[in-house]
């Protein structure tokens, strides 16, 4: 068996990687029974499939957890529902 | 306009031409009288394309003169020869709406942007273009593309000559017929010297007042490209 | 709308590439981002710090600085390198027997190895013995890269313009061939000016090339670390400490492997925001 003990995995950074997996098993899913089709264009003048969608919620949370972080330090409970806010934006709009 | 005349007209592609197969053109004389529309007839590789190119100054001949008028044009780039050509295959420029790239030929030449519009609103209304004019022109169909290429030759007066080489070969059949009749009504308006490139016989007969038929004079068949050998041109009119 | 057709079968074909893509981008990106929330003094054995690293980091003058040296290094050779690559690309003959000849030695220095150009460089620009450094200090220019941080900086772009310029060059230059004739020739016809035809002709069926140009120098010189650690080390003082340099020295030479990790994290971020809101712009326009 290869020793990966190297690689520090913690239960935290493990739910992490697991949830963005989730993310994009149940993309799949959704995709499969329902399709979203091509790309569409929302208010930022972009053409997006939900595919970008996901990329950019992924992005912008990340964005505005590390600008809370920055600004008001811990605890982070206003950046995860910023980045619900944010990303159901993104999906229903952008 | 001018009366266009082609003295002894010799080219070849290659750097150092010693035999006649070399020759993409081998011996053209011929005038091209001031007000004609002209038809020039010939075989896929006999060279009409390259005689155009001769005339309009794309193409500097090997040997022979150009003459517009009396002049002397062998040695004058194109832009001074005051001529239009609409190629074999549609040319736009991409990032221009529509109504830019029929008007790029006249900002170029520094027309007066009233005129310019003027200009450009009559022959897309020729061309049936007036649609979605203010439209980038990537966006149009291949024909569309094709006609504004068509339209960036028509839309100049000043021109000695339009030369049309196969315009009309990417465009569906009914509005080949169209175009055609368009050209032609067009001529009969403004006078203009034309030469249109084809090898279709109907087409050439319907256009021009007068064919140029490109002839092999050798027919070697074993050798294709002895068919470029075009040492004579017979003239058919009507 | 477009329907699309799957084959399942072409999944197949791309496992090597999931492999490679895994091994080399995946678990080391993993493994950065477990490191950046822990502790280690080495021996496999860490402590979880939660965001204490990200805190530091975001809040740390010295990455701040660092970052902004890196925005305007990335920002001049960008200012330069492509313009100059496409005003190159445009010079160089389109045919005949000196096209090989130009594109070889526009290749010559991709081809030198990174550590070599950092040195090349420095003895180059040596004011005691260089040949660039001596003969400005001759002509009486007070230069001195080694104690200066502005002839520190001119010398770094200098050699990031020399070193990676030709890469614009070669791909601009793919662009322009890529061309028909028959543009140019219906140019001619139309009157154009040869500005009209970079503007309308040439630039816009550039823009793809340059904008992978653009992104790879982009990328690229947000990783600079070999020729500058070897032509400044980062000097004078932390003058032209880049991203990559400061994070090395973060974690080798101090071994703070938590900071570095999460420091490098945002600068991953960083890069990673920046190309897509490029590329998204580049590609905008194009489908309308
Ligand atoms: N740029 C070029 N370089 C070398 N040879 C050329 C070039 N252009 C044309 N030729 C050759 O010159 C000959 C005449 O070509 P040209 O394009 O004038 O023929 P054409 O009559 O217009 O043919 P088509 O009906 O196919 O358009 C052909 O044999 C062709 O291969
Ligand atoms: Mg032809």
């Amino acid at each position: 068996m290869l020793d990966l003990s190297w690689m520090a995995w913690t239960w935290p950074t493990a739910g992490f990687f697991i949830f963005i997996l989730l993310c994009i098993v149940s993309m799949g899913i959704w995709e499969k029974f329902s399709p979203g089709g091509g790309p569409r264009r929302g208010v930022f003048g972009i053409d997006t499939t939900r595919g970008d969608r996901l990329f950019i919620s992924l992005l912008g949370s990340i964005f505005i957890f590390l600008v809370w972080l920055w600004a008001f330090s811990t605890p982070l409970w206003g950046a995860v529902m910023l980045s619900f806010i944010w990303a159901l934006f993104v999906f229903l709009r952008v | 306009m001018a009366k266009i005349s082609l003295q002894d007209i010799r080219h070849s592609y290659l750097s150092n031409p010693r035999l006649d197969v070399d020759f993409a053109l081998k011996h053209i004389d011929i005038v091209f009288e001031d007000g004609g529309a002209y038809a020039l007839l010939g075989p896929s590789g006999c060279g009409k394309t390259t005689l155009l190119g001769i005339v309009s100054g794309l193409v500097s001949p090997t040997s022979g003169r150009v003459l517009f008028d009396e002049d002397d044009v062998t040695d004058m780039d194109t832009i001074h020869r005051h001529i239009a050509q609409v190629f074999q295959f549609p040319v736009i420029y991409d990032t221009m709406t529509v109504f830019d790239n029929l008007a790029f030929p006249l900002r170029n030449r520094k027309i007066p942007e009233t005129d310019v519009s003027s200009r450009v609103l009559e022959v897309a209304k020729m061309l049936d273009l007036e649609e979605g004019i203010h439209r980038r022109a990537a966006s149009l169909t291949v024909d569309g593309k094709q006609k504004i290429s068509l339209g960036r030759g028509l839309v100049r007066e000043d021109v000695n000559v339009m030369m049309f080489d196969e315009p009309l070969t990417v465009i569906d059949q009914n509005m080949k017929w169209e175009l055609r009749s368009k050209l032609k009504e067009l001529h009969q308006n403004v006078r203009t010297t034309m030469i249109y490139v084809t090898h279709d016989q109907t087409e050439a007969l319907t256009f021009a007042d007068e064919v140029l038929a490109f002839k092999p004079v050798r027919q070697l068949p074993r050798l294709a490209f002895v068919l470029n050998m075009s040492d004579s041109v017979s003239r058919v009119s009507r | 709308m477009i329907s699309k057709s799957v084959k399942q079968s072409a999944w197949f074909f791309v496992i090597p590439v999931v492999f490679l893509v895994a091994f080399n981008a995946l678990i080391p990106l993993m493994t950065v981002v477990n490191y950046a929330f822990q502790e280690t003094f080495g021996d496999n054995v860490f402590f979880w710090e939660g965001l204490t690293w990200f805190e530091q980091v975001l809040n740390s003058d010295r990455f701040h600085d660092a970052f902004l040296r890196q925005i305007m290094f990335t920002s001049i050779i960008l200012l330069i390198e492509v313009p100059l690559g496409i005003a190159i690309a445009l010079s160089m003959p389109r045919k005949g027997p000196w096209v090989s000849v130009c594109l070889v030695l526009m290749a010559l220095p991709l081809l030198i190895p990174w550590n070599v150009v950092g040195a090349m460089w420095n003895i180059f620009a040596l004011p005691d013995i260089g040949l660039l450094g001596y003969s400005l200090n001759a002509i009486g220019i007070d230069y001195n890269f080694t104690q200066q941080p502005i002839s520190a900086w001119i010398t770094t772009i200098l050699m990031d313009v020399w070193h990676w310029t030709s890469l614009v060059v070669l791909l601009a230059y793919a662009g322009l061939t890529a061309i028909p004739e028959a543009y140019y020739q219906a140019a001619k016809i139309d009157g154009a000016s040869k500005w009209a035809v970079f503007k309308w002709i040439q630039l816009p069926k550039m823009k793809r090339v340059l904008t992978i140009a653009i992104l790879l120098r982009f990328m690229d010189s947000f990783m600079i670390y070999t020729e500058l650690i070897v032509l400044t080390g980062g000097g004078p003082g932390n003058s032209t400490t880049l991203l990559s340099i400061d994070l090395v020295k973060l974690a080798l030479g101090q071994f703070d492997l938590g900071p570095a990790a999460a420091m490098s994290l945002v600068y991953f971020f960083v890069v990673l925001l920046i190309c897509w809101v490029f590329y998204t712009l580049m590609m905008k326009n194009e489908q309308q």
